[in-house]
C-alpha cells in the first residue's frame, strides 16, 4: 500500500452512526450525559459505524475494565472480537502519560500519532471516544490543564482529523466547568442528535479569556 | 426582535436544551450562572436553588446567608407577613443591593432566585424575556424531578408494604396450616385413643378379674400382674393422647393462676436437679381466667419439666412470669384461632440451646421429640397445646435474645 502524507489528505465526509447526517472527519464533539444507557447505545452506534468504514478507533474506558466495557459493546452489537486489529481499548487519557498524571502536551502528541499512524496503516481515517471521569480523581489532572487539552485539540485536529467524542457525566462534573467545556468543543451530543454549539470560542481566545479569569480570582 | 444577538441567543437556548441534563441544585446552579455570564449587560450573576447557592458577585452583600433569608421570606412559610405585597422583600433586596431579582418558581412552588448585577440596562433589557423563559424551564425541571422523586418514593414505599403484607400472609397461611394440622392429629388421636380406650378397659377389667381366680404368687398370677401393670401404661399413654386432642372433659371455673402457679413452682423447686435454678414473678391483681386447675398444674408441670430436660447437662435458670397483657391483632397473629383482646399471659424461659428452626414447626407434635431415645415421651408439649387449646388460648415457642427459649401461653380472661 503506498505510504500517504496525513498533511496532504482532503478531509472525508463521515456517518458517525447516531445521526443520518453526514460530517467532515475531525470534528471534535462533547456528549454531555446523565443517562448511562442512553450513552453506551450512542457510543456502540458511533464505533460500530467507524469499524464498518475502515476506520481505526480508540476508545478510552474509564468507569468499568477494558474487558467489561468489551463485553458491553458487544452486546450493543459492536463485533470487537472480529476487528480486534482495528479497535483499540484502554485506560482513560491519564493512563497514556507520564507516572499516569495528566500532560495535555503529551497526549496531544499521542492522539496526533494515533491518527497517522492508522493512515500509515492503510485505514481509510480515525476516530476515538473518551469517557472523562476519570479527571474526578484526585492527582490525575488539573483543572486548567484538561481545559488547555480540550482548547488545543480543535487546533490538532485540523492536521491529524481524528474524529473525538469526550464524554462527561453531568450528575459527576461541576456546573460551572461544564459550561467551560462546553465552550472548547464546537459541536455536541443532546439527547442522542448532534447539534452545532453555539457556545464554542476559538481556542486561543477561551485559554486567554480563561487565564485572565483565573487570574483576577 | 431589536438589538438581539443571534449567537447569545443561541447560547442561551442551548442552556436551556442542557438543563434538565445537569445534576439538580449546586451543579445546575454553577452551570446557569456561568452560562449567563455572557448575556449583555450583565456583569456578575447568583442563584440560590434548593437551598444551594452559588454566586460571583463579590462584595455586593450577595452571600449566601442574606439569600437564604429573602428566600424564606418569599417562600409559603412567611406568606402570610407579605401578603399585601408579596414581592416586597424582593424589591427591596434588589434595591439595597443594587440588582435585578428573578424568582425561579411555578404555580406550586418557588424555588429559587436568580441575582443579576447589570454593567449596562439597556443591553441587557432584549435580553430578560429569554432569561425569565430559561428560569421557567428552571423551575419546570425542579418541579418535575421533585414529583419523580415522590413518585419513585411512593412506589418504593408501596412495594414494601406489598412485600411486608405477603410475608404476613405467608406467616399467616403458614400458621393456619400448622394449625389444621394439629387440629387433624387431634382428631385422629383422639379417636384412636377412644377406640383403645375402650379396649383397655376390657382388658384390664377381665384380667384384674382374672387375678381374683388364681393364686397371686403363682405364675399365671405373675403374668396377670404384668398384663395389668402394662394394661394401666397403656391406659396413662391413652390419657395424654386424649389431653391432647382435648377428649379429656375439663371442670373449667373462674380461677386466680398466681396462687396456684406459686403452688406448683414451690413443689417443682423441691426436685430441681444441681445446677438448675427457678425463680418467678406472678402478678398479684390478675383476672380470673375459666380454667381447669389440674390441667393449670399439668400445663405448668410439663413446660417447667421440658426446660428442666433442655438445662440438663450445661444447667441454669428457669424463669416463670405470670402477667395479664391485653393484645393487638399482630400479637396474637401466630395463631389464628385467637382474637384480639386480654389474655393472662404465662412464660416460661431457659438457658437451654434454644428452639431448632428446624424443630419450630413440629415441637407441639405428638410423639416429637428433640430428646435422646429414652429420654422424655415426646408427649409433654403436646399435651400443654392440647391444653391450652381446650382453654381457647394460643402457645408459642420462640428463641430468646440471649440464649435459650422461652414458651408463652395465652389464656384468655374469664366473661364472668
Amino acid at each position: 500500500m503506498q505510504k500517504e502524507e496525513p498533511m496532504a489528505r482532503k478531509r472525508r465526509k463521515i456517518s458517525l452512526g447516531f445521526t443520518s447526517q453526514q460530517f467532515h472527519e475531525g470534528h471534535h464533539i462533547i456528549y454531555l450525559y446523565n443517562d448511562d444507557v442512553e450513552r453506551k447505545r450512542t457510543m456502540a452506534r458511533y464505533l460500530r459505524q467507524g469499524l464498518s468504514d475502515d476506520e481505526k478507533v480508540l476508545y478510552l474506558v474509564d468507569d468499568i475494565s477494558p474487558d467489561e466495557m468489551r463485553i458491553e459493546l458487544m452486546a450493543l452489537g459492536v463485533d470487537v472480537d472480529a476487528k480486534q486489529k482495528d479497535f483499540d481499548i484502554t485506560r482513560g487519557h491519564y493512563s497514556h502519560c507520564p507516572s499516569e498524571h495528566f500532560s495535555p502536551d503529551f497526549m496531544l502528541g499521542i492522539v496526533g500519532e494515533y491518527y497517522d499512524s492508522a493512515i500509515r496503516d492503510g485505514y481509510a481515517g480515525a476516530r476515538g471516544a473518551g469517557e472523562m471521569s476519570w479527571a474526578l480523581t484526585k492527582g490525575r489532572a488539573a483543572v486548567p490543564d484538561l481545559l488547555e487539552y480540550e482548547a488545543r485539540l480543535n487546533n490538532i485536529l485540523q492536521d491529524h482529523p481524528l474524529t473525538t467524542v469526550c464524554q462527561y457525566d453531568a450528575r459527576r462534573f461541576d456546573g460551572a466547568l461544564v459550561m467551560d467545556m462546553l465552550s472548547v468543543h464546537p459541536l455536541m451530543i443532546v439527547r442522542g442528535q448532534l447539534v452545532n454549539n453555539p457556545s464554542y470560542v476559538e481556542p486561543e481566545v477561551f485559554l486567554k479569556e480563561y487565564n485572565e479569569r483565573m487570574q483576577r480570582l | 426582535m431589536r438589538d438581539v444577538d443571534a449567537t447569545v441567543l443561541g447560547k442561551i437556548i442551548l442552556l436551556q436544551s442542557t438543563l434538565h441534563i445537569m445534576q439538580e441544585n449546586d451543579g445546575l446552579a454553577r452551570f446557569v450562572c456561568r452560562g449567563l455570564e455572557d448575556v449583555p449587560g450583565v456583569g456578575a450573576v447568583g442563584m440560590i436553588l434548593n437551598g444551594s447557592f452559588h454566586s460571583n458577585m463579590d462584595a455586593s452583600g450577595v452571600d449566601a446567608a442574606s439569600c437564604s433569608l429573602l428566600f424564606d421570606s418569599l417562600a409559603w412559610k412567611d406568606q402570610a407577613k407579605n401578603q399585601d405585597d408579596p414581592d416586597k422583600p424582593l424589591l427591596e433586596f434588589a434595591k439595597a443591593h443594587g440588582l435585578e431579582c428573578l424568582k425561579i418558581e411555578t404555580i406550586f412552588d418557588l424555588y429559587g432566585l436568580l441575582f443579576l448585577k447589570l454593567t449596562d440596562k439597556t443591553r441587557f433589557s432584549p435580553y430578560r424575556p429569554y432569561l425569565e423563559n430559561t428560569l421557567n424551564l428552571i423551575g419546570l425541571i425542579v418541579e418535575n424531578n421533585r414529583q419523580r422523586a415522590l413518585l419513585l418514593q411512593n412506589k418504593a414505599d408501596l412495594e414494601k408494604a406489598v412485600e411486608e403484607r405477603t410475608r404476613e400472609l405467608k406467616a399467616s397461611q403458614e400458621q393456619l396450616s400448622r394449625a389444621r394440622k394439629m387440629e387433624a392429629i387431634g382428631t385422629l388421636s383422639g379417636g384412636i385413643a377412644h377406640e383403645i380406650n375402650n379396649i383397655l378397659s376390657v382388658i384390664i377389667g377381665n384380667s384384674e378379674m382374672a387375678q381374683q381366680e388364681v393364686p397371686e404368687e403363682s405364675e399365671a398370677g405373675r403374668f396377670l400382674h404384668q398384663v395389668v401393670a402394662a394394661g394401666l401404661r397403656a391406659r396413662d399413654v391413652v390419657r395424654r393422647l386424649l389431653m391432647f386432642s382435648r377428649g379429656v372433659r375439663e371442670a373449667k371455673k373462674p380461677l386466680n393462676l398466681s396462687p396456684l402457679v406459686e403452688d406448683v413452682l414451690q413443689e417443682i423447686r423441691l426436685g430441681l436437679p444441681a445446677g438448675v435454678d427457678i425463680s418467678w414473678s406472678l402478678s398479684d391483681s390478675l383476672p380470673y381466667v375459666d380454667a381447669d386447675a389440674d390441667q393449670m398444674r399439668l400445663m405448668l408441670r410439663n413446660l417447667c419439666g421440658n426446660a428442666i430436660d433442655a438445662m440438663a447437662d450445661a444447667g441454669g435458670r428457669i424463669e416463670v412470669d405470670l402477667e395479664s397483657v391485653v393484645l393487638a391483632q399482630e400479637a396474637v397473629a401466630f395463631d389464628p384461632a385467637l382474637s384480639p383482646g386480654e389474655f393472662v399471659r404465662l412464660t416460661v424461659r431457659d438457658e437451654g440451646p434454644g428452639v431448632l428452626p428446624e424443630d419450630a414447626d413440629r415441637i407441639f407434635d405428638p410423639y416429637y421429640t428433640t430428646k435422646e431415645v429414652g429420654k422424655g415421651t415426646g408427649m409433654g408439649l403436646s399435651v400443654v397445646y392440647g391444653i391450652v387449646k381446650g382453654h381457647c388460648g394460643g402457645i408459642r415457642a420462640r428463641n430468646r435474645n440471649g440464649c435459650g427459649a422461652a414458651f408463652e401461653a395465652l389464656l384468655p380472661v374469664s366473661d364472668s
